[in-house]
């Protein structure tokens, strides 16, 4: 009778628990709770009053756009870019081993990207091989693979195959309390990206302003970027990458805003856009591509 | 007892499988209203009750068409979204589309915010509904049509 009163209690415990914190996985979420003026408490008409929550959320462009407004830039292929696969077996704290998940699902978007079919399936292989190793084989199971294998020679398939992959990676780990995890998966990922586009404009003689463009722009990710990761660094564990994109966004801050004439809309279609964008010049463009590479050196080396 | 046994483990798990299935929900409902548009990777998604408001800041690119989706389990009822430009202008609101997505092209690169409301409900009872709501961002590559040229 007295264990029957123990769990009966201990349920009532536990479902109020659930009807009133529905809302307060969000902190793992990046998410920022503004609690009701109103206190529960106050209110005994409804016992259930739930705090009122503002839910802040943070979105980062994925390394695959980047590698496909690289390429729409008409940017050449270069695998000597990419972070080497051999790598991986060098990198040995979860931390490390985090940061070049999204380095590698990087590279795969580029391989993926410009039909590289051959590397990407040894990019997979090295990003599957580093989420196994942070306990997060669930994204990239063996489905996963087969799938990308079946459709190795379907560029749309396999870029919506690797894109889903790691919407899916991002939803696991946001759902198992990781979300400092999913910010350095994230970190990796957007650096790599951008790291591969300085590298392509270091290497253009003619510094095509499409491509400076390309890289300019991501001035604005970079500040969500950076946003996402503070919200995540509750633990602090986010400080060193924190401070490297910091460093970041002083160099992006020397970009400037000139006027630009809208294109005409002809297409039928919603169509955004400002009477601006956002340039740099060509030294400040050396000094950040020179920043980023000593950044992207310092994980990949690791 | 085995009853109380059963509700006592159920009371405990309930919590953490209303999150897990925020992931599930994107999956199966969510997911396939992108279509064509390739998911951004970013996982937007929490359990939200009457009342609730989120906001999320998007930088759109130029060249890209994007889809934009709030998906919602509909125990919250008409779950609402705006875009707005940086000035606080409305660009699309859902209360006013019949459109479920908001698909768009951008000129120029552009940072904007999405605001999501989940209407207020009369309850009847003690119980507040609670369910998910997912930010879904997609876009188009538009890289296929330009001529691909690669390093030998």
């Amino acid at each position: 009778m007295k264990v029957m009163k123990t769990y009966s209690l201990l349920a009532l415990l536990a479902l109020m628990m659930t009807a009133c914190g529905g809302g307060t996985d969000t902190a793992e979420n990046g998410l920022t709770h503004v609690a009701d003026s109103k206190n529960a408490t106050d209110d005994k008409a409804n016992k259930f009053q739930t705090e009122k929550v503002n839910n802040i959320f943070y979105s980062v462009p994925s390394p695959i756009e980047m590698a496909s407004l690289l390429k729409g830039s008409g940017s050449k292929y270069n695998a000597n870019l990419l972070n080497d696969i051999s790598n991986r077996d060098k990198y040995t704290s979860s931390y490390i081993k985090a940061i070049n998940l999204g380095v590698y699902g990087a590279d795969l978007s580029y391989t993926s990207a410009f039909n590289r079919n051959q590397e990407s399936i040894l990019y997979m292989s090295s990003a599957k091989q580093l989420a196994d190793e942070l306990g997060v084989s669930a994204a990239f199971d063996q489905d996963v693979l087969n799938r990308i294998e079946e459709n190795i020679d379907n560029r749309d398939s396999l870029l919506s195959i690797i894109s889903e992959t790691f919407y899916i990676l991002d939803a696991y780990l946001k759902e198992n309390d990781r979300s400092s995890v999913s910010a350095q998966v994230i970190s990796g990922g957007w650096i790599e990206g951008l790291y591969i586009a300085a590298k392509v404009y270091e290497d253009d003689e003619e510094k095509s302003e499409k491509l400076v463009g390309r890289i300019v722009d991501q001035k604005y990710a970079l500040d969500d970027l950076i946003a996402l990761v503070t919200s995540y660094n509750g633990k602090n564990d986010l400080n060193e990458i924190l401070k490297d994109l910091k460093t970041l966004q002083t160099l992006f801050a020397k970009a400037k805003e000139v006027d630009v004439e809208p294109s005409k809309n002809t297409s039928g279609k919603v169509v955004l856009g400002t009477s601006k964008k956002l340039t740099m010049t060509e030294k400040d463009m050396l000094v950040l591509v020179k920043k980023l590479k000593e950044i992207r050196e310092k994980y990949v080396s690791a | 007892m085995k009853l109380l046994k059963v509700l006592f483990l159920l009371a405990f798990i309930a919590p953490f499988a209303a999150n897990a299935q925020c992931g599930r929900f994107t999956k199966k409902k969510c997911l396939p209203m992108l279509d064509e548009y390739l998911p951004n990777e970013n996982f937007n998604s929490a359990v939200f009750m009457p009342g609730d408001e989120a906001e999320i800041n998007m930088t759109f690119f130029a060249g890209q068409s994007y889809r934009l989706y709030v998906c919602s389990e509909p125990i919250l009822g008409d779950v609402q979204y705006k875009v707005l430009d940086l000035n606080d202008n409305v660009v699309f609101d859902s209360s006013a589309s019949e459109a479920e997505t908001f698909d768009f092209e951008v000129d120029n690169t552009v940072k904007m915010k999405v605001q999501i409301t989940v209407p207020e409900t009369e309850s009847t009872h003690n119980l507040t509904p609670q369910g998910c709501t997912t930010i879904l961002l997609g876009y188009k590559d538009n890289s296929e049509s330009m001529k691909e040229e690669t390093t030998p």
